[in-house]
């Protein structure tokens, strides 16, 4: 269970935040709204040997004075072999680490705790089958593809796993899956099942592979070619945190209210194309309990929250894609 | 536990001796001290003293199957974890500052630049290879166990003979020495190590093969490893003292001229242990 | 591999003594006193610092001065493989004492006796001279952090390849050829740091520390040309909310 908060406040610091969140109007540190989201920034391709990354900061008070919380993601392919750990049709490892710069406060085994716990909800959440793409297998019954996606949280000042989740969804929509090609070696008919020929023959060349009888091995298609984006890259989800006071809820907590809260409610939604959206994780942090029917109301609210996030998102990482397109275009067109 | 940090008054007698260029010791500041070299009676067994700091070097071999990146290849893997019984220093448990350096410094010194010819540890490719194990005790902690511990190992691995082994098809046969004289491992070159210690008095000189109480008070250490065709293996100098790029280069031209004389002495010493060694043949 | 073919040109296109572009960000970043992002070519490592402070740990205070403590982290998907590097790796140990000993005599740390200076640093991608980008971005981020040094730790990659010299290389090329980090304190001119684990002849060594202290001057260069940029775009900033240069001055 994650640790509901990092840092400590003073009793009367958290009543005068507690109060303001339930005051009518009410009144928070910032200024914003119970519903509003501070500036959330995001770049993709920011690791270049990694298949796909992205940053996300969510509240960076600008250049000169930092504050906020980023979290980097990177996923990375390996080849796996269907013998050993592999599982048909690929699957997906999400490992979180946290910098000491963004809990300076926490000693480093309280930081391998908090990490872990991190990386556990969001594997459960992005390793599960309904979320799984099709695409990353290369050899049925041999070879797929692992996908790692490691994060690391820079720095922490509030409101982590959204950041989080937006962020593993940026670097998987931005991943690029390498093409591949199958190959198989054709056993010649005059020898005995099982010795492979490999050398090239006047009628049967060893790497046909027009005709695919039974793929033995694979190569790139092409070494330079940025490969083919994750299937159904769309469904990855979003998340959104609802902080609770009594029945009071609100969005994007700085580490002070995060301080002043006792209870989470992470919520985790995908919106598939032409379906209906799907919640795909909820988790309950924090040493409060809550009523049921209330908890009933939180969901209703947090898929009209996690809708509106996920379009802004969604129209962030197209703009992305474009952008980059643009400045890959430009550089050809100068070298030129 | 951390021991206490050393006196005022020892540090300023230190200092000033330093300064009018003695050391408590007696030695000149570039003298290093003698290494005594005792040879047990198994092949590879090496007790090597400077002083009072005392490391004990231990080679065993097994045969393996390699890893299958490395078919060709030997393995050889250190095993350098300092204990309490060098001194109250050090823990248990803990990796000390002076363990990562030793160790990293060993693995550079007899790993990485290629001393051992790796496939003349190959058995039969892709199947047998040997295994060579060096394991160092460290006994007594009397200053610059870092060179005490590489020079234990690299004369080890000199000192060190494995069976003889027949490859006929694919059978192995190993001979006990008792049949076949053992083999002395294929060495392509014998590096050692030399540690420097500076002082923040610009005044004070560089000393060579610093004792405890001089490596403690000293503002960084700088060392070389280099073997007697003057090649440098390793040259390292992890802050300190700055130092201008002729005053490293004289202090490189010093450790050449000491690894020529320290590999005399070992070669010396190896020699008069084998011939005090009956080889029996049948 | 040809690490320099007949016409003089590298893996990469650059030549001998050509080093990869070098891009710094100084932007803050978190709740750090000071951080630097630093880019050479494919390399790229962000440091924070958070310090002086009270120390973590009581026992590690020191009387008489600061306590540096830095700590590496490796991202996994920083290098070619994937590879996640454990805390305990020793290699990861190493670098990271060699970056504190490097700066222990660099930061005036008897201004501030009984506190300690965090330096955490995270490699993002790597493709050679790691240690190289370590400490110019530690330099960096010391200098943003307002914490006084008696001089920049510049540091650059050397190899040898024919002979001939090679500075700045990448992953490629140092897993090919002898290599050597170096830190330079150009005030001075003197060498703080040297790190080489490979097999190189003795007399090979001064052209290479000439090569090696000319291409930290020019690093320097970048470095200073960075920090003087941070300097402007805070002063201006700070005129904007109402400080005059007298303010400045006291």
């Amino acid at each position: 269970m994650p640790a509901t908060s990092t840092i400590s406040l003073s009793k009367a610091e958290k009543s005068y935040i507690q109060t303001g969140i339930l005051s009518d109007p009410p009144f928070r540190a910032d200024g914003r709204s119970l519903r509003a989201y501070r500036s959330v920034e995001l770049e993709t391709g920011v690791a270049l040997l990694a298949n796909g990354s992205a940053r996300v900061s969510i509240g960076r008070e600008g250049i000169n004075s930092g504050g906020g919380t980023e979290v980097i993601a990177a996923s990375k392919l390996e080849v796996e072999d269907l013998n050993e750990d592999g599982v048909e049709g690929g699957r997906i490892v999400c490992t979180v680490s946290c910098s000491p710069a963004a809990y300076p406060h926490l000693t480093s085994n309280a930081l391998d705790e908090l990490q872990e716990d991190i990386s556990t909800i969001l594997h459960q959440t992005l390793a599960h089958h309904s979320l799984h793409p099709n695409n990353l297998g290369i050899l049925p019954g041999k070879k797929s593809w692992l996908l790692h996606l490691d994060l690391i949280v820079l720095s922490d000042a509030g409101n982590v796993f959204d950041a989080i989740f937006m962020s593993a969804r940026a670097a998987l929509w931005d991943t690029r899956v390498p093409r591949t090609r199958r190959i198989t070696y054709r056993a010649r008919k005059d020898h005995a099942e099982g010795q492979y020929h490999i050398d090239a023959d006047e009628n049967f060349s060893g790497f046909d592979t027009r005709r695919l009888a039974k793929a033995t091995d694979f190569e790139l298609s092409d070494y330079w070619d940025e490969g083919e984006v994750l299937d159904g890259r769309e469904r990855w989800p979003v998340c959104v945190t609802l902080n609770v006071i009594s029945q009071t809820h609100y969005l994007d907590a700085t580490l002070q209210e995060e301080a002043a809260t006792l209870l989470r409610l992470l919520l985790v939604y995908s919106f598939p194309p032409n379906s209906p959206p799907s919640l795909c994780g909820m988790r309950l942090v924090g040493g409060e309990d809550s009523a049921l029917p209330d908890i009933k109301d939180f969901i209703k609210e947090g898929e009209q929250y996690a809708q509106e996030l996920f379009i802004s998102l969604d129209a962030k990482l197209r703009e992305e894609d474009l952008r980059r397109k643009q400045k890959a275009y430009t550089k050809f067109a100068r070298s030129r | 536990m951390r021991p206490p940090s050393p006196s005022i008054v020892e540090k300023e007698f230190l200092y000033n001796s330093l300064k009018e260029s003695l050391r408590i010791d007696g030695r000149e500041p570039l003298e290093m001290r003698e290494p005594t070299l005792s040879f047990g009676p198994e092949l590879g067994w090496v007790e090597c003293s400077l002083g009072k700091t005392k490391v004990i070097a231990q080679i065993e071999a097994k045969i393996v199957r390699p890893p299958p990146e490395r078919p060709l290849e030997g393995i050889i893997t250190i095993h350098s974890e300092i204990s309490p019984t060098a001194s109250s220093e050090y823990e248990f448990g803990r990796t000390s500052e002076e363990e990562v350096t030793i160790t990293r410094m060993l693995d550079k010194v007899l790993r990485r630049s290629d001393a051992i010819d790796k496939e003349s540890l190959c058995i039969l490719a892709n199947q047998r290879v040997w295994h060579l194990r060096l394991t160092l005790h460290f006994l007594a902690d009397a200053g610059n166990m870092l060179d005490c511990a590489c020079l234990a190992g690299i004369v080890a691995l000199k000192h060190f003979r494995r069976p003889e082994v027949e490859v006929i098809g694919d059978e192995i046969t190993i001979y006990p020495p008792s049949e076949r004289a053992p083999f002395p491992l294929a060495i392509h070159h014998s590096p050692y190590c030399f540690t420097f210690a500076f002082f923040s008095d610009a005044t004070i000189p560089p000393v060579l093969d610093p004792s405890q109480l001089e490596q403690r008070l000293s503002a960084g250490v700088t060392s070389i490893a280099l073997n007697a065709q003057k090649e440098i293996c390793v040259f390292q100098k992890f802050g300190g003292v700055p130092l201008l790029p002729k005053d490293l280069l004289a202090i490189i031209d010093i450790a050449v001229a000491k690894a020529q004389g320290l590999h005399q002495i070992v070669e010396n010493r190896l020699k008069e242990d084998w011939s005090s060694r009956t080889v029996e043949f049948r | 591999m040809e690490v320099l073919n007949a016409d003089g040109y590298r893996s990469d296109g650059r030549r001998q003594f050509e080093l990869r572009s070098i891009t710094i960000d100084l932007a803050q970043h978190g709740a750090a006193d000071g951080t630097a992002t630093i880019v050479h070519g494919l390399t790229k490592v962000f440091v924070s610092v958070l310090g002086p402070r009270e120390a973590k740990l009581r026992s590690l205070t020191i009387h008489d001065r600061a306590n540096v403590n830095v700590e590496v982290n490796v991202a996994a998907f920083s290098s070619g493989e994937r590879r996640k590097r454990a805390k305990s790796d020793k290699r990861v140990l190493e670098m990271a004492s060699a970056i504190k000993s490097t700066f222990e005599t660099i930061i005036q740390t008897n201004l501030y006796p009984r506190s300690q200076i965090d330096i955490y640093i995270q490699i993002i991608e790597q493709d050679g001279g790691l240690l190289q980008a370590c400490i110019n971005g530690t330099t960096l981020a010391l200098i943003c952090a307002g914490i006084p040094l008696v001089d920049f730790a510049c540091a650059v990659t050397c190899g040898v390849y024919a002979n001939s010299p090679i500075l700045d290389l990448t992953t490629l090329e140092e897993n090919d050829i002898p290599n050597m980090t170096l830190a330079m304190l150009p005030k001075t001119g003197s060498v703080n740091l040297t790190a080489m684990e490979s097999r190189l002849h003795v007399d090979r060594f001064g052209d290479l520390f000439e090569v090696a202290l000319g291409a930290g001057r020019v690093i320097h260069e970048e470095m200073k040309l960075a920090i003087l940029a941070k300097s402007r775009m805070l002063v201006a900033e700070m005129k904007t909310i109402g400080w005059g240069e007298k303010d400045l001055v006291d």
